[in-house]
């Protein structure tokens, strides 16, 4: 796994993260006007960002969000278990 | 399902200041009061000859022994006055009480651990558990425990996020629910 490939997954979990928190604070905050912009914002920015890792480096998930390419390139990616995520 | 242990049927009774000190005076008049000699008769005796006695004369003379065996000690002393009517028997104060609910319910956790069906955590079950479940079903926990603990828990204002990366290490997106937890590691040598 490059460090271009690296830096993306990590830069998909923050996203992801952050999507989550501001999720779990509008489900008590449901009239808050500024989460939910951030919200959107940060739902968009995921969504692209998963885009962009997938046209690069294949599906992130096995069927229903990513689209199969000519191979299958679900095995060929290393599992999240097999990334040493320690900065060389 | 509740679990229900012996003596759960009794209701709930509170027991006051003014009635623990009374029967602490009683059991202070008891033990000032001395016990019988023991030169009377042997205990031999009255060990071989229960014959021909009844019941009272058979429960006293017990208590008497007893007394005797047990004249070093206060806690184990017993005052054959107690014990020469029958119906001194069936009264019981409220330690006795619970010392008797307490042996139950020793020997019905040892024999639900027998039956492995105990309580599945060691150190056996909660005192709380205990009182509650001698309790009647309807009486408010505030009468059994006191008042209850309250949370007043403030809302929280969205105001300044983390950056993404400091949200993602740090565990929220909020500064003000930074608690700078120190991370889950393994115990060295494992």
């Amino acid at each position: 796994m490059d460090a271009r490939q690296k830096e993306m997954l990590l830069r998909l979990m923050e996203l992801q993260f952050a999507a989550t928190e501001l999720n779990l604070y509008l489900d008590t905050h449901p009239d808050d006007t500024r989460a939910l912009q951030e919200f959107r914002m940060r739902s968009q920015e995921l969504m692209s960002a998963k885009m962009e890792y997938e046209r690069i480096y294949g599906p992130l998930l096995n069927f229903g969000l990513g689209m199969t390419g000519r191979t299958w390139q679900w095995i060929q990616d290393p599992w999240p278990w097999e990334v040493n995520w320690r900065r060389s | 399902m509740r679990r229900q242990l012996p003596g759960s049927h009794k209701p709930f009774r509170l027991i006051r200041d003014s009635d623990r000190e009374l029967a602490r005076e009683q059991a202070r008049r008891r033990l000032r009061r001395q016990p019988p000699q023991a030169e009377d008769t042997p205990i031999d005796d009255e060990l071989t000859s229960p014959a021909g006695r009844t019941g009272i004369q058979s429960i006293a003379s017990t208590a008497d022994r007893l007394a005797r065996t047990a004249s070093g000690s206060d806690c184990c002393r017993i005052d054959p006055g107690d014990l020469s009517a029958p119906t001194v028997l069936h009264q019981s104060s409220p330690d006795e009480g619970s010392m008797e609910n307490r042996d139950k319910e020793a020997s019905s956790l040892t024999q639900a651990a027998q039956s492995g069906s105990g309580w599945p955590f060691e150190g056996g079950e909660p005192e709380a558990t205990h009182v509650a479940s001698q309790t009647a079903p309807d009486t408010p926990s505030s009468l059994i425990f006191g008042e209850l603990a309250t949370a007043y828990v403030p809302c929280q204002m969205f105001g300044q996020t983390l950056s993404l990366r400091d949200a993602l290490r740090t565990g929220t997106l909020f500064p003000e629910l930074v608690r700078n937890v120190p991370l889950y590691q393994k115990p060295p040598g494992t």
